[in-house]
């Protein structure tokens, strides 16, 4: 916690830090104000928000900025780039869509930057060393518990309610109050989302925010977890939910980087892990015989999740429509596997971009330009195109892929300044990975995996308001910063 | 200098650059102004586009009753029997005559077609000179419409086709100069950056 703050200011930042790593998994509350009618509206927005009053409270009161770190003048160099885009944008002056103005969509995509970096600096401040990293985990897996009870709930009534007592209202109890409490019910095609709006942000959370400190656990040589059996049951934990969720970008992303983040980090201790394996086998030892039958049972407990998990994704439609399309062409392909609109919305962005190359067409106003960009093929093969295109629909499109979008819509330098904030966040990570200090090569591993699984997201999500697209990275800049000083 | 150049870079000079986020924009501004400059000095071809709507009407044909499979075979056959007319003997030498470019130029290259379906028919036509461009879109689409609209033999009565954009269609450089910068800052960033990462521009003392 901050070394300057009083006993009672103290406190109140570890309950409010607490609150918004608790309340992360509810990604769409529906009652949070000053949202309107936006999919992303972050619970834990509401103790952010008082959490970092207090921060910038504290910091006027001890005239030294609490949450600042060098790493963040790429991201102000960005929000330059963006904030003249903006103002390019205005003069762009282009017609309203589904009376959507530019100003309401560049104002919009503003306070959804502002909630982000928010949440990034809320972050920076509050992780500041050991004691910090251990409080911040600790509440980070009491939140995820949410997840847990809320997608066992889901999953009964996905499997049992709702086939015992079709079409009584008991068949969808579970369905009924998430809608109440949430911007949406239980998600279609047989997929578990938790407490997150859809199942592919489950995983993406899994993935960014709860999965890569359980890697670094089992990597590392930092005992951050009380119990060793703790590591290994969130590891079966999350492993059974994310391959519920059936979300193909999700376990892409964690197979990534899971991968990635193996081999800089984990040669060592998978080399101690095999000779662990292999030791019953080698030499005499004491009951040698029982030691290899409890190896060969743990490896075969470990296969037989791996098949079940393979068969259960390959049961699932959705999902094996991966390799099952017989399509010939790229975009028939795409719509094969339910991923058309996505190609249609990323292809649209990029003609955007391609029209607007030097500063886009301003923070917010893609969708403005989407529209009559989306290509031909598109117009009619998806019923989420031929719902775009109705006389009827009154949403916004958005590109969906956050690259393209900062292409679209602040032109080439505002990509690469934001690509430039990952690049100095990267090269922190590498350092810490070389670092003496257990706790800090403990803190890179994670990062790793979160920043691979950060990176990736951004191809199927465009949201700047998803705090776990930013916490991980305060996690790590505030660590590294206090290790410095 | 000789040893800077023949030594492999470290984690070490790899994280500094990293960390060097102005040379990353400064790679990427000159990436991309050299991108334009070359779209300034070799720019691409125009590209225009004329419009045909064509409806199959495959409601007057098939009930809610048949099988997704019969219409969507339906729909192919004749998008399959309106392109074989659109790139007929017929409509290219009526096109040829009134251009100065052969039948087999204006197939392999001058002349494309936008993925066909129930709707609008993009007649694409690519010249170095922008009313060229023009002109053979608009002659193509008109004379495939005039064709169409006569009734061959083959083409199902109950499509209808409808010229849109025939006189004038829009004309614009394909590819946009978006596609130049942004690839010329990719590879400004990309070769900058890997010549900073292995030469460097300071000596080690």
């Amino acid at each position: 916690m901050t070394k300057f703050g009083s006993g009672q200011n103290k406190t109140l930042e570890r309950v409010l830090w607490a609150a918004v790593l608790v309340c992360l998994p509810v990604t769409s509350f529906r009652f949070l104000p000053f949202f309107g009618d936006a999919q992303v509206k972050p619970l834990s927005f509401v103790p952010a928000v008082f959490l970092f009053l207090l921060l910038v409270w504290q910091s006027i009161r001890l005239k030294k900025v609490l949450f600042w770190t060098p790493a963040l003048v790429p991201l102000l160099v960005f929000s330059f780039i963006a904030l003249m885009a903006t103002i390019v944008g205005l003069w762009l002056a282009p017609p309203d869509l589904n009376q959507h103005s530019f100003l309401e969509r560049a104002l919009r995509a503003w306070i959804t930057f502002g909630v982000g970096v928010l949440f990034l600096l809320v972050a920076i401040a509050e992780v500041k060393g050991e004691e910090d990293l251990g409080f911040t985990l600790k509440w980070l897996y009491i939140g995820l518990m949410g997840h847990v009870l809320v997608s066992v709930a889901q999953w009964v009534e996905i499997h049992y309610l709702s086939v015992i007592f079709e079409d009584l209202p008991l068949g969808n109890l579970v369905d009924t109050i998430q809608k109440t409490i949430l911007m949406a019910g239980i998600s279609p095609n047989k997929r578990i989302s938790g407490l997150a709006l859809e199942p592919s942000w489950l995983a993406a959370q899994i993935a960014s925010l709860y999965l890569p400190w359980v890697v670094a656990a089992l990597l590392s040589a930092y005992a951050s977890f009380k119990h060793r059996f703790l590591v290994y049951g969130l590891l079966a934990i999350l492993g059974v939910m994310a391959v519920l969720t059936f979300s193909r970008a999700g376990l892409v992303i964690i197979l990534v980087a899971g991968l990635g983040t193996l081999l800089p980090g984990g040669r060592d201790r998978l080399k101690r892990a095999w000779e662990w394996f292999t030791a019953p086998f080698r030499g005499r030892a004491e009951k040698k015989s029982l030691r290899i039958a409890i190896r060969l049972v743990e490896a075969g407990l470990v296969l037989a999740g791996l098949v079940m998990a393979g068969n259960t994704l390959a049961g699932n439609t959705y999902f094996a429509s991966l390799w099952q399309a017989r399509s010939t062409g790229l975009s028939d392909y795409f719509v094969d596997i339910y991923a058309g609109p996505r190609l249609a919305y990323a292809q649209a962005g990029w003609m955007v971009f391609a029209e607007h190359p030097w500063l886009g067409v301003g923070l917010g106003g893609g969708g403005l330009y989407i529209h009559a960009a989306i290509p031909t093929w598109a117009h009619f093969n998806s019923a989420e195109m031929a719902r775009l295109f109705s006389p009827e629909f009154s949403g916004y499109p958005n590109v969906k892929n956050l690259y393209l979008r900062l292409l679209a819509e602040t032109g080439f330098m505002g990509l690469w300044a934001f690509l430039a904030f990952y690049a100095v966040i990267f090269g922190k990570l590498l350092t810490l990975l070389r670092s003496l200090r257990t706790e800090m090569v403990f803190l890179a591993t994670a990062s790793l995996f979160s920043f691979i699984a950060i990176l990736g997201s951004g191809l199927s999500m465009d949201s700047f308001a998803m705090p776990m697209t930013w916490i991980p990275f305060g996690i790590l800049l505030g660590m590294a910063d206090a290790q410095k000083d | 200098m000789k040893q800077r150049l023949l030594r492999s870079p470290t984690t070490s000079d790899l994280t500094g650059l990293l960390s060097a986020w102005r040379v990353w924009l400064a790679l990427a501004l000159l990436g991309g102004l050299s991108g334009w400059v070359a779209y300034a000095l070799v720019p691409p071809n125009y590209r225009a586009s004329a419009v045909v709507l064509v409806d199959f009407n495959y409601e007057e044909i098939y009930t809610e009753e048949s099988q997704d499979r019969d219409m969507f075979y339906y729909m192919q056959e004749e998008s399959d029997k309106l392109m074989e007319i659109a790139w007929s003997d017929q409509v290219m030498a009526t096109v040829a005559a009134h251009s100065d470019l052969p039948v087999e130029v204006l197939r392999s290259e001058t002349l494309q077609i936008s993925q066909p379906g129930d709707g609008g028919w993009d007649f694409l036509a690519n010249s170095t000179d922008p009313e060229s461009a023009s002109d053979l879109a608009g002659l193509w689409a008109r004379t495939f419409y005039e064709v169409v609209s006569s009734g061959p033999i083959g083409v199902a009565p109950t499509t209808d086709i409808l010229l849109v954009v025939g006189d004038e269609p829009p004309v614009q450089r394909i590819p946009a100069p978006g596609v130049l910068i942004f690839g010329g800052s990719l590879l400004g960033v990309a070769v900058g950056g890997l010549a900073l990462l292995f030469f460097g521009w300071k000596e080690k003392a």
